[in-house]
């Protein structure tokens, strides 16, 4: 307790030591604990502990002090408290793409349950580029989060995160493993969900299927380090479990966004020989396919049949609705954040790598190839299917 | 060595002192990058920092600068594109502004919302971006401004809060959308506010008379908008048309299906966001109604999926991104120490037209 009191105090003469430069903006208005005791006529140090909720105080002081602190807008000192007791009750989150319907709504999950253990999440994005997350892990380890959940963009430039697992802070990669750092990681299957995506294009007879994906043709990271690579890998097991040679069956956008997908798609389905079948790698992938085959007057799945991995709120509303292996977005922030939560408890756990399962849904994206377009040339409103879960 | 969880020691500054040989003093300055050090034992320190790992303490430089270069963001629903889109303008503009962006979703609740300003301010962020939940009580708000604390409201206004905000005009798009509608013959016109229930006696109010009065929500001056293009072309407001049933996709689809069972039922729909819109798309497949021969669709918020929906969706488009940038460039001269009175600054919005209006069908369905 003494030693506890000794900081404390410390850090508040820091705070206030007259020449120290304070702030560069009034906060005039902040009352600080000094006036708090004086106003409620108790020392200091009694003030803190009637505030803090520790040591022996009587009932009527800390009502008296609580009270005192309400009327003077006296709101703890959140910094100088981390300093104190080492937490900061903060997380971060590096992420590859907020805006991703995949990303929010994991994020959304890992924030629910930090909330619940009283942290408060600190969020950068790194638009999958190794400097900007190399930057926002740094700042992250300045400010002190009490663990953090990285979304690896390169498998290859990792000394940054390496440095955060040795220099003791608790870390969790989500949607990606990477080879040489064993740290707990919360995934999918991505060569199952590949392989899945593939099998009711098979199944209805289509034998030129083509993978729209953002992964990078020649990246050495391999499918663990790499969702994209998981699932090509995934779905030519498929092709070529079906007898089907393919060489080129993988065609590559030049970056993640919806409009990159689009305009490689078109490019594909504009080119000699079409592909009757479309698989995408993620949400964008998706959206960006769509788009291409509207813009060529192509109709899913009368001219193009189409598979999903991921999903998203407007794809069971779209016309026709699409068919997708989808990935537990919620679990799978949710779950990295209570890895986090569980390593700060307790630091010498084997780290260990959770991996969720993924869903096939079946819609209504999918029809065998060169299937007749209803005689009158419009699309026919049947009323969808349910979604159909299966494992 | 302070020791922390994991049995590892991060190294603190009497550390890389005594690794340089010198005081801590004067390892202090030559890393911080002021006072007087000779060049030669700045590098001898600087060397031993980055051997030992060392990395300046950035909360206990906050307590000495009283600056976090943080911001706090809350915003309402991250997984709706409206929001995850301006809190990337935000981020984007903080990050090059050096400054860190913290994020709480208050889900559109009250409660999350209050706790979040709490926290935030507990750990000092420079400022506050809010997109406030709730009419019913913005007294913390009003804390933060008694505070001192620089504060920017984003897309949604609380008067009497001398806080600034960045939005779209929200009356006007409204009552463009809604004569949109108009204009193509229908004459009962469904509105889907998103709103909390809460809201339904103020939007249930005769005439929607002062209904622009909702607080800390796009609802009402939304809402106000749509009571002015009917009243333009002479036709009846029916409380039963206007809906403040939630903000999630399914709300929409029930409110939309609720409409539909009147025995006067709309023949179009005004949704005031893009998730609303796209619960009506699935209440009208439901039904095995067509859009828009059976029925008019004008949504709120350009989503990315709104030109692949069928039909193509008629928007009113936000310039979400710029709205986000803009929000924090306001907070950004007020936590320069900018002092002047609050800015309400309004973005264009359009309509963009696409294929989910048409005329009313000839007869009730």
């Amino acid at each position: 307790m003494r030693t506890f009191s000794f900081i404390y105090r410390h850090v508040k003469w820091l705070c206030y030591f007259p020449g120290m430069p304070r702030s560069t903006r009034p906060r005039a208005n902040v009352s600080t604990l000094a006036e708090v005791a004086a106003a409620a006529g108790v020392s200091v140090a009694t003030a803190s502990r009637a505030l803090g909720g520790y040591g022996s105080v009587r009932s009527d002081t800390a009502d008296r002090v609580a009270e005192v602190a309400r009327t003077l807008r006296y709101s703890r000192n959140g910094l100088a408290r981390s300093i104190v007791t080492g937490r900061t009750h903060t997380l971060g989150a590096v992420v590859a793409d907020i805006e991703n319907p995949f990303f929010a709504s994991a994020m959304r999950a890992f924030s629910d349950v930090a909330g619940k253990a009283a942290s408060q999440v600190l969020l950068a994005n790194t638009d999958e580029d190794a400097d900007t997350e190399r930057a926002a892990v740094e700042m992250l380890l300045q400010r002190r989060v009490d663990g953090m959940l990285v979304v690896p963009a390169s498998p290859m430039e990792i000394d940054h995160l390496r440095a955060v697992q040795s220099g003791g802070t608790p870390l969790v990669l989500l949607d990606r493993t990477l080879a040489g750092l064993t740290v707990d990681s919360v995934v999918i299957d991505n060569v199952l969900a590949g392989r899945m995506a593939a099998a009711p294009l098979l199944s209805a007879g289509h034998r030129r299927i083509a993978m729209v994906t953002s992964a990078e043709r020649d990246d050495p990271a391999g499918p663990r380090a790499n969702p994209g690579l998981g699932r090509i890998l995934g779905f030519r097991q498929a092709l070529r479990a079906a007898g089907i040679d393919d060489g080129d069956a993988v065609a590559h956008a030049v970056d993640f966004r919806v409009t990159s997908a689009e305009e490689r798609t078109l490019e594909l389905l504009s080119g000699p020989r079409p592909p009757t079948a479309l698989v995408t790698t993620d949400s964008s992938m998706t959206l960006g396919a769509i788009r291409a085959a509207r813009r060529l007057g192509l109709r899913v799945p009368h001219d193009v049949s189409l598979v999903g991995i991921d999903d998203a709120d407007w794809m069971p509303v779209l016309v026709p609705p699409i068919t997708v292996v989808a990935q537990p977005a919620a679990q799978l922030g949710a779950h990295a954040a209570s890895l986090l939560l569980r390593r700060l408890a307790e630091p010498e756990a084997p780290p260990v790598v959770r991996t969720l399962p993924v869903t096939m849904i079946m819609r209504g994206s999918v029809a065998p190839p060169g299937a007749a377009r209803p005689s009158n040339g419009t699309l026919v409103w049947a009323p969808p299917r349910p979604d159909v879960p299966q494992s | 060595m302070r020791r922390i969880a994991g049995g590892r020691a991060t190294p603190t500054l009497p550390d890389v002192a005594q690794a340089a040989g010198v005081s801590t003093a004067t390892a202090a300055r030559a890393l911080g990058g002021y006072g007087s050090v000779r060049e030669e034992t700045r590098l001898r320190v600087q060397a031993a920092a980055a051997d030992l790992g060392y990395r300046a303490n950035s909360l206990a430089r906050s307590l000495i600068t009283g600056s976090t270069n943080t911001v706090g963001v809350v915003l309402a629903d991250i997984e709706n594109s409206f929001f995850a889109r301006a809190l990337r303008g935000i981020a984007d503009t903080a990050h090059t502004e050096g400054f860190e962006v913290v994020l709480v979703n208050s889900d559109e609740d009250l409660d999350n919302e209050r706790s979040a300003v709490r926290v935030l301010t507990e750990k000092r962020v420079d400022g506050l971006v809010v997109c406030p939940a709730d009419a019913r009580d913005t007294s913390h708000l009003r804390g933060v401004v008694n505070a001192g604390i620089p504060l920017v409201l984003l897309d949604r206004r609380v008067p009497r809060l001398a806080a600034d905000v960045v939005g779209i005009d929200n009356h006007a798009a409204a009552q463009e959308a809604t004569a949109h509608l108009l204009a193509a013959g229908h004459k009962r016109v469904g509105l889907l506010t998103g709103g909390n229930p809460l809201l339904s006696e103020a939007l249930h109010a005769p005439g929607l008379i002062g209904v622009e009065r909702i607080a800390a929500t796009t609802v009402g001056t939304r809402a106000a908008g749509y009571r002015d293009a009917l009243k333009s072309a002479g036709l009846p407001l029916d409380p039963a048309l206007i809906s403040a049933e939630g903000f999630h996709r399914e709300e929409a689809a029930m409110a939309t299906r609720r409409m539909l069972d009147l025995p006067d039922p709309p023949t179009a729909i005004l949704a005031l966001d893009s998730v609303l819109a796209l619960g009506v798309l699935q209440a009208l497949r439901d039904r095995g109604l067509s859009c828009p021969d059976d029925v008019s669709l004008v949504g709120f918020d350009d989503a990315e999926w709104a030109v692949v929906a069928s039909p193509p969706l008629t928007v009113v488009a936000q310039p979400v991104y710029e709205i986000g940038a803009e929000a924090f460039r306001l907070l950004l001269r007020r936590m320069q120490g900018g002092n002047h009175r609050p800015v309400r600054k309004v973005l264009p919005a359009s309509l963009v037209v696409r294929e989910s209006v048409g005329a009313p069908p000839d007869s009730p369905h």
